[in-house]
């Protein structure tokens, strides 16, 4: 029986369930994924409506549940309409993931100048270095692959 | 108004002496566990509870083995007051999340005691009032709020009830009190975390910023605490026992 983790992509940072679940089949899984995402938007369609929902299997991506799509309050809309909403989201949540990501490189850098010129700088950002030094974004990246390898074992 | 301060239990504690005394031979009082089922919905209730510390869980089961709809009991509260007093079954189940300790009595006695004293009985109902403001309050929080605002308005009951800043909560226990599934719980859980309110650990979670905590949590939290607070700054029971020397002049001969 095959385990199942889920990572949400807000437009930030990938947010892991670091234990995951078992399921006998995909099929469930993916049922799973579908509830929980009904669970995490409900009250805040339209805030939420750009975020999606990803299902791993054993660690290897099988789908993904974007939030437009199971989203009750667009469907008035004609399905030509509604995909392009969704094709919307789709582009806003990878535009906030850039400028996310653009944010994480100044803060770094103004970190290093900073620290270049002996100057106090911001050494952490929610528990994140600022600096990400090799050792230290090989750990970020793969942290929530470890979960997942501790949450089979 | 005298009170005894060797109980911790809000209830006990706001008794004037002489009303402790009517409860004091039938009050015993024993380790609450967690995991311990203090009362089972539709089963007859023998005891009346009241939590010194810990934290129970009243909640109404699901078909399915879960359960939903979690109200919280702490020191501030009493179990099986209502039931007792209307010698009626019990209105949900009663787990024990939080170990603490507490003292119990027979509903039967609990019963002749609010008989004999009115003032006891007032404060009886003050409590349940108390109770029901949560029960309406999460009625709607359920239906109306996200997810990450109900967990956060947990998150500080549980505190408030609890002290510390470590919730002795698994994300599945919470789960079970949102009626969510635990991913759920993990990837809300998870956004608190990355925005730095709040640190997930094995079988509890931290508050590390409480402030912002209450900025997450939905309106529901203050809303409970502004009337809880009204409740219990009214005059004490025993003041309002004795009706104003006016109503009694103005009633018929």
């Amino acid at each position: 029986m095959p385990l199942y983790t889920f990572e949400l992509q807000d437009g930030e940072h990938p947010i892991g369930d670091g234990t995951g679940v078992w399921f006998g089949d995909r099929e469930h899984a993916l049922d799973h994924a579908h509830d929980v995402a009904r669970e995490l938007m409900n009250a805040r369609e339209a805030q939420t409506r750009w975020w999606r929902l990803d299902v791993y299997e054993d660690g290897r991506c099988v789908g993904e549940v974007p939030f437009a799509r199971i989203d009750h309050t667009l469907d008035h809309l004609k399905p030509a309409l509604r995909s392009v909403v969704e094709r919307s989201c789709d582009t806003l949540r990878s535009f906030r993931q850039a400028i996310c990501a653009a944010r994480e490189t100044m803060r770094e850098s103004k970190a290093l100048v900073a620290r270049s010129h002996g100057k106090p700088y911001l050494a952490t950002e929610a528990g994140q270095p600022t600096i990400r030094t090799s050792a230290s974004m090989p750990d970020r990246k793969n942290r929530r692959r470890g979960d997942r390898q501790e949450g089979r074992s | 108004m005298l009170t005894q301060p060797t109980d911790r239990n809000a209830f006990l504690a706001e008794l004037s002496a002489a009303d402790y005394e009517l409860l004091r031979p039938h009050v015993m009082s024993f380790m609450l566990n967690a995991g311990g089922r203090l009362q089972e919905v539709g089963v007859g209730v023998d005891q009346v509870v009241f939590p010194h510390s810990g934290l129970v869980a009243m909640t109404m089961p699901l078909r399915n083995g879960g359960s939903g709809g979690a109200i919280l009991v702490g020191r501030e509260g009493i179990l099986g007051g209502f039931e007792a007093a209307a010698a009626v079954p019990a209105m949900c189940d009663a787990e024990v999340y939080i170990a603490g300790r507490a003292a119990h009595m027979s509903a039967v006695a609990f019963r002749q005691v609010l008989d004999h004293s009115p003032t006891v009985r007032r404060l009886a109902v003050r409590h349940n009032a108390a109770l029901m403001v949560q029960v309406h309050q999460t009625a709607l929080c359920n239906a109306a709020h996200p997810v990450e605002a109900r967990i956060s308005r947990w998150l500080l009951e549980v505190q408030d009830r609890s002290g510390g800043f470590d919730v002795p909560l698994t994300q599945h226990t919470l789960a079970q009190m949102l009626g969510v599934q635990r991913t759920t719980v993990n990837l809300a859980a998870g956004r608190l975390e990355a925005a730095g309110v709040i640190n997930c650990r094995r079988g509890y979670m931290q508050i590390v910023r409480r402030e912002q905590l209450e900025r997450h949590a939905c309106e529901c939290y203050r809303n409970v605490k502004a009337y809880v607070s009204r409740l219990f700054a009214l005059p004490p029971a025993a003041v309002l026992a004795t009706p104003p020397a006016e109503v009694v002049a103005r009633k018929p001969a």
